[in-house]
């Protein structure tokens, strides 16, 4: 995954995400897969010694947000029905969004990533009583 | 010490690697607990975790320990939010969240923090799970 683009794309897709939600229909597992492959570009983009200090912090809030919906989606997972062969699932989910154009994976992931946040503050609200 | 302080102490101290050829600490099994239970726990333990890592008193292991255990915590909250759903948080649950807190202010802190380890290890081996079928695909494309 290109992460400038990802991190580059980022902020006009969170104002986008009502019309962006509509683009595709990403299951759990669809989502995991996508949340896990920026996961694994920002580990990967965090290694390097030639980032800027913006680009670090910039990387560095993707990691964790890319990680806390990972733990989202594997939660859902967990509560639907059980998947067989859940590491092949996975490297087939894996290598088809491989395959989709940069700017469509870069749209679901944000999709995803939005969709995890977006319920964190459904719980923020309801513990709060709105 | 506060007891919510002590939690956390006993909670940090059960997360500790054993020594070699030590058995780990075996947490008492606790009564059932709800996904909703447990995100209360974790989104209190997180809190306390956040605090003890920017404690200038304690010292760079405790903080750097502290530091670790927010971050399993936070992660396994959003775990539970993911089991629970956002169908369920649709109306409101400010009742059921302080009916949790307290049942934990009430309860004998071994147990609560038994309780603690109990809500942290779920998420624990579902993420690396997850992660290990991670490891076996190229990293980017």
């Amino acid at each position: 995954m290109n992460m400038k683009l990802l991190l580059a794309a980022a902020p006009l897709l969170v104002l986008a995400a009502p019309a962006t939600a509509q683009t595709a229909k990403l299951d759990d597992l669809d989502c995991s897969v996508r949340v896990m492959k920026v996961l694994s570009g920002t580990i990967n983009e965090l290694k390097k010694t030639t980032l800027t200090a913006s680009e670090r912090d910039e990387s560095t809030n993707l990691k964790s947000r890319s990680d806390r919906a990972l733990a989202y989606f594997t939660g859902r997972l967990d509560m639907g029905p059980k998947i067989p062969n859940l590491g092949k699932e996975i490297a087939a989910r894996w290598d088809a969004a491989a395959k989709l154009d940069i700017e469509v994976q870069t749209t679901q992931t944000i999709q995803c990533l939005n969709q995890a946040d977006d319920n964190q503050m459904a719980f923020l609200k309801s513990a709060a009583g709105e | 010490m506060k007891p919510r302080s002590v939690v956390f102490a006993l909670v940090l101290a059960g997360l500790a690697a054993p020594a070699v050829g030590q058995a780990p600490e075996v947490a008492a099994a606790p009564a059932k607990l709800s996904d909703f239970s447990c995100l209360i726990r974790m989104m209190h333990m997180s809190n306390l975790a956040s605090k003890a890592a920017e404690d200038s008193k304690k010292d760079e292991a405790f903080r750097s320990s502290a530091v670790k255990l927010e971050a399993e915590a936070r992660r396994a909250a959003y775990y539970y939010m993911g089991r629970v759903g956002p169908e369920w948080f649709a109306t409101s649950r400010t009742a059921e969240g302080l009916a949790e807190f307290k049942a934990m202010g009430t309860m004998p802190r071994e147990q609560l923090s038994g309780e603690v380890k109990h809500c942290l290890n779920g998420p624990l081996a579902a993420n690396e799970q997850m992660i290990a079928s991670l490891k076996s695909k190229p990293a980017t494309k």
